[in-house]
């Protein structure tokens, strides 16, 4: 290195050439796979799988689940009056099936924290499948269904998840970093009537796809599915009311 | 061909350059750089100055 970097910054414009910046976009191993074997990425998951497959043989693991997605997959339930439950289901199932009837009418979020919001209507049309269910906009995601049931408000809901979804930022990266705790206080003003959908929509644009991981981008994909699944809860909210829980105007409290 | 600006942003702490190519990069309401548009031809000497300039280091051009 040379000694030409005497400015008051040693990376500034008036330091060193910075020939050592890379000139190509960094790979993601989760995209392209880890170039040193030996390799190793597992979760409970695939421990239950890889069981299974060696108790059984591979013909007998593929009686269960559909041609193209053979096996079972795990999916978490979580519903108002049970326990977390977890239910191994085979591909092509009915999703509604592992649910309670208890829950039946009401918006579900299906995929997680970053999953999505669908209404009953999509939830029991929906067969437990990866590919099929994308399309769909409804994600198997992490495979955990949160089925509030009647009575609760989504909006609600999603204003206490992406709460703490601000708060799981991992602070590196500038547009999470503000624009989650924004999204989160504009969620808020949704709620209580004292704001709108646009301006979430106009933080949403500014935080997708801008940060080093998927979080923001999982954060968007939920508040933007509460809208899209439900829409006219927020001017329902800004009337006082809330088209989930099917309060009328003026007796939200 | 065109090329991209492309932003580390684990490495951005939004201190953009002053006029740092305003043809394609807007900053958003908390100072940190939107990319609008590709690197066209006419702009790759302007967006590799803006590469350079960044006291982050965290600009690079992409193909």
């Amino acid at each position: 290195m040379s000694s030409a970097g005497a400015g008051p910054c040693p990376i500034g414009p008036a330091g060193i050439t910075h020939k050592h910046v890379p000139a190509v976009e960094p790979r993601r191993n989760s995209t392209y796979g880890c170039p040193c074997p030996p390799r190793w990425l597992s979760n409970a998951e695939t421990w239950a799988h890889l069981g299974l497959l060696v108790h059984r043989c591979v013909a007998a693991y593929c009686r269960t689940g559909t041609a193209a997605e053979p096996g079972t997959a795990l999916l978490s339930g979580t519903t108002p009056h049970d326990l977390p439950q977890v239910h191994e289901v085979a591909y092509g199932s009915r999703l509604r099936d592992v649910l309670p009837r208890t829950v039946a009418g009401a918006p579900a979020l299906v995929g997680g924290f970053h999953g999505s919001w669908a209404t009953w209507e999509t939830v029991a049309s929906l067969k437990v499948s990866v590919p099929g269910m994308r399309p769909l906009g409804v994600a198997l995601g992490a495979g955990v269904v949160h089925a509030p049931g009647p009575g609760a408000c989504p909006l609600a809901l999603t204003v206490r998840i992406t709460d703490y979804l601000a708060s799981q930022c991992a602070r590196r990266c500038g547009p999470c970093l503000n624009g989650l705790p924004a999204i989160a206080l504009a969620l808020h003003r949704v709620l209580d009537g004292s704001g709108g959908q646009a301006r979430v929509e106009e933080l949403a644009s500014l935080v997708v796809r801008r940060g080093a991981c998927a979080h923001p981008d999982g954060t968007v994909r939920l508040v933007r599915s509460l809208f899209t699944a439900l829409p006219g809860e927020d001017s329902a909210h800004a009337a006082g009311g809330c088209i989930a829980t099917g309060e009328a105007r003026g007796v939200a409290s | 061909m065109n090329r991209q600006l492309r932003v580390d942003w684990p490495a951005c702490e939004a201190r953009p350059a002053p006029r740092a190519l305003p043809e394609i990069v807007d900053l958003d309401e908390w100072g940190y750089p939107i990319v609008t548009g590709p690197v066209t031809a006419e702009l790759r000497a302007d967006a590799v100055s803006a590469v350079r300039a960044c006291p982050r280091l965290a600009l690079r051009i992409v193909e």
